[in-house]
């Protein structure tokens, strides 16, 4: 800066945390100081020990340590590098149509006796052509729908092209769990299958939420328990769709999946896309009460965590980015979140988006995000255009936040609900949610709140028992 | 009180345009402008929820980030490029 000749300051962003001041450096590195901190570097007041903390951090140090600089320019750069990541994560929609008709449908499925809404022969030679191009030798396959257990057939056919072409194949079927047949447990019985599906709580939730009828909700559970006991707990994953029914309650559906034998949940609003465009409207904006739900809801799980191992998934990724254990793999909370690099969506209808959501916001006309076709090429431009919004590092708010090198973006989430990618960022569902959940991990970590600490290290870990390692919340001068 | 002053140091003279934008939109309430005096800043429309010293704080923070993110810009540069 140009109140020093010898050193070099590289992008630091500050924050006050309870009664300290956080700074963050350009790829993540922290310390908590006195508050009159930025002060004293602009007034070039640092103590010894201040000078050797921001020093440790590279944000303030010698000409003559060049290296720093160029060691985090690498630690930056690794993060973009597109060279690391091959598609290799499919998401395939053999069929749109649904024998269910849930509140929040986000895809606004057809009808279960629609015509034209499934893959046919064509979709699937274009399909294995698809797939000769990738460069990969592993491959995931994710089966969404609509229902995909409709079309047994198809995803039997997708599954033995995959396991011709590649040496390692992986499934995820996402299902209602609804029907299961001779044809669907000769699926589900394979190795490299797991299912995914929708628990939104106890049956009377179920009921209002997605079957409309005690019977399905009853035939749901029961094939959840045929899946476990025949399968195995670790067979299926679920997740819920939280509604606004649910907001008050916030320890009831934690305690039902406990009560499943899960040992995570994933809290999950409803999103502000398809159905529930219309039926959640007002939810979709509130998020001082989402965020008030879901912070009594982690309070809640903080607690369970005293006697057992349980996990909020969201929450994790978030504080697994802040000691640097960066998530790559779910793609609503990535930067960058460069499209078609290692994810993408294949439509019912053989187009291919760069997410779900996408596919979601082109569906209901709210905006064409598709990028191209099985059988044709993809639009490049629109790829470029879209991946330049798909940084915080350069997006004009989050490059003053504090947070942003462990935080996401969400250009889809945004155009959603603004209608536009450029809405002052600390407006959005996507940042409040975000910044609440890092401002709660920082509270915590700048009290030395072990109760917490405790829980976070089991989380890292993903151990019961793990390590009394909270030398990775801090840097020395802190502990 | 519905305005203050608040009085810049010279070395952040070159970042109050840039933090006047910045203000401005996240405070939307307010009104704020370069004064007549002499490196300084107006601010008006405070309401009784307002704290001015808070008002200060904050503004003082923008120019900080202002600094920051200007006095960087070259290292950014060095940083993410070839």
């Amino acid at each position: 800066m140009e109140t020093k000749t010898n050193k070099l300051t590289t992008p630091f962003r500050f924050r006050d945390i309870n009664s300290q001041t956080l700074l963050t450096n350009e790829v993540g590195d922290y310390g908590f100081f006195r508050q009159d901190i930025i002060h004293k570097i602009f007034a070039n007041q640092l103590t010894k020990e201040e000078e050797i903390r921001l020093d440790g951090l590279s944000i303030d140090f010698d000409e003559n340590k060049s290296w720093k600089l160029l060691s985090l320019a690498r630690r930056a750069k690794s993060k973009l590098n597109l060279t690391n990541q091959k598609l290799a994560y499919i998401m395939v929609v053999p069929t749109l149509r649904c024998d269910l008709s849930c509140v929040y449908c986000q895809v606004s499925r057809a009808p279960v006796t629609a015509q034209g809404f499934d893959w046919d022969k064509d979709t699937l030679k274009h399909f294995g052509k698809y797939l000769d191009n990738l460069e990969t030798q592993k491959i995931q396959i994710e089966f969404q729908g609509g229902e995909v257990t409709l079309r047994p057939d198809i995803i039997k056919e997708i599954i033995e092209i995959c396991e011709s072409k590649f040496s390692e194949a992986q499934f995820v079927i996402c299902t209602n769990l609804l029907t299961i047949n001779k044809e669907i447990e000769e699926i589900y019985q394979k190795d490299n299958v797991v299912i995914s599906t929708s628990i939104d709580g106890s049956e009377d939730v179920m009921v209002a939420n997605r079957t409309n009828s005690s019977e399905k909700s009853a035939k749901f559970f029961e094939n959840l328990e045929h899946v476990n006991q025949k399968y195995g707990h670790n067979k299926v994953s679920a997740l819920p769709t939280i509604t606004e029914k649910m907001l008050d309650e916030p320890k009831n559906l934690v305690d039902f999946y406990i009560s499943l034998g899960f040992d995570s949940i994933f809290l999950r609003p409803v999103n502000y896309m398809g159905f529930a465009r219309k039926n959640f409207r007002e939810l979709s904006k509130d998020i001082d009460r989402w965020n008030d739900f879901y912070r009594q809801s982690i309070e809640y799980i903080i607690d369970v965590n005293k006697d057992s191992y349980f996990e909020e998934y969201y929450f994790s990724i978030l504080l697994k980015n802040v000691v640097q254990i960066h998530n790559t793999g779910y793609v609503d909370f990535r930067s960058p979140n460069f499209y078609l690099q290692d994810y993408c969506v294949i439509d019912f209808d053989g187009k291919i988006y760069p997410s779900d959501e996408a596919r979601m916001l082109s569906r209901t006309n709210h905006v064409d995000l598709s990028l191209g076709e099985l059988d044709g090429s993809i639009d490049r431009n629109k790829l470029k255009d879209l991946n330049w919004h798909s940084m915080n590092q350069t997006e004009s708010d989050c490059l003053h936040c504090t947070y942003m090198p462990f935080c996401g973006i969400d250009m889809i989430d945004d155009m959603s609900r603004y209608n536009r990618i450029d809405s002052p960022k600390l407006d959005t569902w996507f940042c409040r949610r975000n910044m609440m959940i890092f401002d709660l991990i920082f509270e915590k970590i700048a009290n030395k709140d072990l109760k917490w600490l405790d829980v976070f290290l089991k989380w890292i870990y993903r151990k019961p028992n793990p390590p009394k390692t909270y030398e990775i919340f801090y840097d020395s001068a802190e502990i | 009180m519905n305005s203050i002053t608040i009085k810049i140091p010279d070395s952040f003279k070159s970042y109050i345009d840039a933090s006047i934008v910045r203000a401005s939109y996240l405070f939307p309430e307010l009104k704020i402008h370069i004064s007549e005096e002499p490196s300084s800043v107006d601010i008006s429309g405070l309401n009784e929820s307002m704290d001015a010293e808070n008002i200060k704080k904050e503004f003082f923070n923008i120019l900080y980030r202002e600094r920051i993110y200007s006095e960087t810009l070259t290292i950014r540069r060095t940083i993410y490029g070839d």
